[in-house]
């Protein structure tokens, strides 16, 4: 990143490639849609490349990747004036091997995973998304935040506790 | 063991398995707290569930526009360095010694003319100018007013009289006006309001001997006492002899006669 600062910005190709589907995964998991989450992802990499001269080259680059993608994320719920994910997750096809039963029986667990995170609020959504998949620490999430170690982890616990809610009342 | 690192490790246990070592910490800390690591199972199977949401690939068109993205910014980025360049190349190919000399002088013009303009601000007569405007105002102002003492109405007199008090350092031909309503003026109220005014003045030698020429004139014992009192508070000797003419006179009221003989007690 730091020499994209200096100037070559071709470098900035190599941190789209190796950062790109994580980052899709985050704006998925978060509105349920692809092609917002592809768009997403484009204004990150845009906002990079406007205010690179900002990264100081103190911590991580994800770190101040995920911190603009929060930024991005926050002014598209914002403009879409929702909480919810906006007409649930794209599908996924089937894979090879699956028996009819296996497959009704994953659709089944994967729609309530998917429902239940949902039904949650979009800054819980996030929050439960930066700390499972992005490989990210509780320092660093608190980073991205603007908030403390402590409330990055009594924000996590009650996420997963309203998750665990939601979740009983779809299995009923 | 402090409150932050039992939510590390109750986070750590949801999030990933833990070495047995650590997991009996954690049981412990629970039990100590009334809870069962069995309470955060149910937990940490749903935040499992999440894992179960696949995530489709992301279409090739997310990073054509990438690129594409990428590309304009740097044609863009190069369009601005080309403008620099060409303005760079401009400089340089005017950069001679005839043309230094010629953005030299016009800035050494520039400043010449910057520093006579300031050395030859008038300031001086703006001061001055002001001062006989100011002269010139006050100048009207009173021949406005001298030229109201001698309205018929008494009350426009008055007020009139006590405008020319209000407006400050009196001239000359201001306190001749006032003696000449002091000693002539038909009403005893315009002749008791001069007076009030003369009285501030009684610095001026002038305003002492038209004091002293004015009580042998007046007829009404308001202003035989007012003009009374003022001279005693004087205490110029010089009064004496015109208090005792006044004195002397016979139609004097009795209450005049008596202020007359206390200040003149009190005169010598």
């Amino acid at each position: 990143m730091l020499k994209v600062c200096s100037g070559d910005l071709d470098k900035l190709g190599l941190l789209f490639e190796r950062h790109k589907t994580a980052l899709f995964g985050y704006f998925y998991r978060i509105t349920g849609r692809a092609e917002i989450s592809e768009d997403l992802v484009q204004n990150v990499f845009l906002r990079i490349l406007r205010y690179r001269s900002q990264f100081t080259g103190d911590g991580r680059f994800a770190t101040w990747m995920y911190h603009i993608a929060h930024n991005v994320c926050a002014d598209h719920f914002k403009k879409m004036g929702a909480r919810a994910t906006g007409g649930g997750f794209s599908s996924v096809t089937q894979e090879d091997g699956e028996t009819p039963e296996v497959r009704l029986l994953i659709d089944e667990c994967l729609q309530r995973a998917e429902e239940a995170l949902g039904q949650l609020r979009a800054d819980q959504r996030e929050i439960l998304v930066l700390s499972r998949y992005q490989g990210l620490n509780s320092r660093e999430i608190g980073q991205i935040l603007g908030c403390s170690v402590g409330t990055v982890r009594v924000r996590v616990f009650r996420a997963i506790t309203s998750l665990r809610q939601v979740y009983a009342e779809l299995e009923g | 063991m402090n409150d932050s690192n039992v939510e590390a490790l109750v986070l750590e246990y949801l999030s990933s398995p833990l070495t047995a070592e650590r997991e009996e910490v954690l049981r412990s800390l629970l039990t100590e707290h009334g809870y069962a690591i069995e309470e955060l199972d149910e937990l940490r199977e749903t935040y499992a569930h999440l894992d179960e949401i696949r995530v489709p690939p992301a279409s090739e068109a997310m990073t054509e526009g990438f690129y594409r993205l990428l590309e304009e910014h740097k044609h863009q980025a190069r369009a601005g360095q080309r403008r620099f360049a060409t303005l760079m190349a401009w400089l340089r190919n005017r950069w001679d010694h005839r043309f230094v000399a010629r953005v030299a002088c016009g800035l050494g013009l520039l400043c010449a003319g910057w520093w006579l303009g300031v050395r030859s601000a008038p300031h001086g007569q703006y001061e001055r100018r002001l001062d006989n405007v100011t002269a010139e105002i006050r100048e009207i102002k009173g021949m406005m007013a001298y030229a109201m003492l001698s309205q018929p109405s008494s009350s426009d007199r008055i007020q009139t009289i006590n405008h020319i008090r209000t407006c400050g350092a009196l001239d000359e031909r201001a306190i001749a006006l006032l003696l000449n309503k002091l000693q002539h003026d038909p009403n005893v109220n315009v002749r008791l309001v001069a007076l009030e005014t003369l009285a501030e003045q009684t610095d001026r030698a002038t305003v002492r001997q038209g004091l002293l020429r004015a009580l042998s004139q007046q007829e009404s014992p308001l202003v035989q006492l007012a003009l009374t009192d003022v001279l005693v508070s004087l205490g110029r000797r010089a009064a004496a002899s015109q208090l005792r003419e006044l004195l002397a006179r016979p139609d004097l009221n009795d209450t005049v006669r008596a202020r007359i003989a206390s200040g003149l007690e009190t005169l010598m």
